[in-house]
């Protein structure tokens, strides 16, 4: 119960704050460990504690992770991890594990224009570099970056309309 | 970081998942492997209640997720494929579409059950059929991860040999010359579970989780590390090499059970009608006039090929960029005559037929395996012992990267 209902949603999690695929999943497997050494989930039948308690243990997991890589790129001390974990909760109030979420910016992304599903292609599908995408698309490297902002924006707020269609 | 940059963050994971396809995959039986794996140890500092609690929360997990019959969804689901690949010909991901891989990775998800990753350069080709999937792997490298269930089997084929699973996480790795079989290696890795390789000529190997094995005409067999308990300078270097022993000697014992239980009279049977099965699909295959024709082309396109390659071993790089177009070309017709090759195997009544017949050999055989072998208590002691090697090999690994980052910290 506790693995099937929270491990989609700590795999996002962790990969929001900036875990790559493999750590993702290399952390949910180590959170769901550490939950059988010690302490008992908050309350079994209340999702969003629940949710809230295992994003804890994986938050932390994850900060000794990048404490124990010396050449880790990625550095985030816990008040920012603090701020992340309130625009989490902020975006799935409910303890939802935010496959609406992606089910909906898939939808939007097909509604993008050419020009823009084609840098995403080249960003998430071909993983190019910014520089390779300066190159591709005639930019400079910090224009690629601001467009790619824009872009996601625009598909946030795609996303939010949509489910606020569908009730979610 | 602001607020407006977390959300940000927050889009751009999820466009990894939406548009590359990392979706999020079922981590239960990993969890309970490696729960498995360190309960030994742990045990004794637990209080027993809460063992027996954690084991009811993750049992129910299981029990959750494990797919049931009856819940099965009406309409099979078709291959898909996602992040960056090409497709050979019609450009339509489907059976016997030849899928390739170049700079980057790509998923397939094939019925639903089977997720496979991909890795670039690769090329493989969509076979099988419902609730026997199948790709056939002509070069590069595939994971793939299986969900368990008796009915279903998943294989990778090459032209080396098959590994077989109905659940499990290995990968599949074909590296020598391309179109040159005696050339060829086949490395299968498992990192969960159990796999069964069928090699050309040889009786099946078992591969349990992190084991690895190689195939090929030059090297066969499964590979083995070789301990160096002379070499070991540091006490823990000593422990380590002293470990690999041990582990040695315990799969030697159970490599020795897995070859009575292929003796067994139900076991042995059932491997005999499945190598029957397999000689009957493959002979009524290759006695069909279409099959020898394609077969002909392949090997006139894998001597093409050979000779393309040793021309541009002899020549210069300007040689290697001018015949690039001609080398890919031969390479894309070389796999799609194979996907033809399946094709027709689906296509004809009589070969579908003997081929639905060779799988459900297959699926019975390794049932029937896999139940023996988890009916012997000694195996299953052995199962356990290594695991709690493998576990002391971790932490020892664990201190002597320790140790070498001090010496690094102090050398600086």
């Amino acid at each position: 119960m506790l693995v099937t209902e929270h491990q989609a949603e700590l795999y996002r999690y962790v990969k929001y704050l900036g875990a790559d695929h493999a750590l993702a999943e290399d952390l949910v497997q180590e959170t769901f460990l550490a939950t059988l050494k010690g302490a008992w989930p908050p309350s079994l039948s209340d999702v969003p504690r629940r949710g809230a308690w295992l994003r804890g243990i994986a938050r932390h997991l994850l900060l000794r992770h990048w404490e124990r890589e010396v050449r880790s790129p990625v550095r985030l001390d816990s008040r920012a991890l603090e701020r992340a974990e309130q625009v989490w909760t902020g975006t799935f109030p409910g303890g939802e594990d935010g496959t609406l979420h992606v089910e909906a910016l898939r939808v939007c992304v097909e509604q993008m224009p050419e020009r823009s599903r084609e840098m995403l292609d080249f960003r998430y599908s071909q993983r190019k570099s910014r520089s390779e995408m300066a190159a591709a698309f005639s930019m400079s490297e910090h224009g690629v970056k601001s467009a790619l902002q824009r872009i996601r924006a625009r598909l946030w707020e795609c996303v939010q309309a949509r489910l606020k269609l569908e009730g979610a | 970081m602001k607020r407006e940059e977390w959300t940000d963050r927050l889009v751009d994971s999820f466009l990894q998942e939406a548009v590359a396809g990392e979706w999020p995959s079922d981590q239960t039986r990993q969890i309970l492997a490696r729960a498995a794996s360190r309960g030994r140890r742990r045990v004794r500092a637990w209080a027993p209640l809460a063992a027996a609690a954690a084991v009811l929360v993750l049992t129910a997990g299981v029990w959750t997720w494990w797919p049931k019959k009856g819940v099965q969804p009406p309409v099979y689901p078709p291959p898909a494929a996602s992040g960056a690949y090409t497709v050979e010909g019609d450009a339509q991901v489907r059976r016997g579409a030849v899928i390739e891989t170049h700079e980057g990775e790509a998923r397939l998800l094939l019925g639903g059950y089977a997720r496979i990753t991909m890795r670039p350069g690769s090329t493989a080709v969509i076979a099988g059929r419902e609730n026997a999937e199948e790709i056939f792997l002509t070069r590069g490298e595939v994971e793939c991860e299986v969900q368990g269930r008796k009915d279903r089997l998943f294989s990778v084929q090459t032209e080396l040999g098959t590994v077989s699973v109905v659940g499990t996480r290995f990968t599949v790795q074909l590296t020598g010359e391309e179109n040159d079989m005696n050339a060829k290696t086949m490395l299968v890795k498992v990192i969960v579970g159990t796999v069964m390789v069928t090699s050309l000529g040889a009786s099946p190997s078992v591969l349990h989780a992190g084991e690895r094995g190689t195939w090929g005409r030059r090297r066969p067999g499964l590979g083995t590390e070789r301990p160096t308990i002379q070499d070991a300078k540091t006490p823990l270097e000593k422990a380590r090499a002293a470990c690999s022993l041990q582990e040695r000697a315990l799969k030697a014992q159970r490599q020795q059970i897995e070859n009575d239980v292929l003796q067994d009279a139900e076991v042995a049977a059932a491997m005999k009608a499945s190598q029957a099965a397999a000689r009957a699909y493959h002979t009524e295959l290759n006695d069909h006039p279409e099959y020898g024709d394609l077969k002909q082309a392949r090997e006139a396109a894998a001597a093409e090929f050979q000779k393309l390659m040793a021309r541009l071993r002899r020549g210069r790089r300007e040689d290697w960029q001018k015949n690039r177009q001609e080398f890919s070309k031969l390479r894309t017709r070389s796999a799609e005559l194979r996907g033809k090759m399946l094709k027709l195997a689906e296509a004809v009544p009589e070969l579908a037929e003997l081929k639905k017949k060779k799988q459900d050999a297959l699926i019975s055989f390794l049932t029937k395996y896999q139940e023996k072998l988890n009916a012997n208590k000694e195996y299953a002691d052995l199962g356990k012992q290594l695991e709690g090697i493998a576990e002391w090999v971790r932490e020892i690994d664990d201190q002597m990267t320790e140790e070498r980052r001090t010496r690094r910290d102090a050398d600086r």
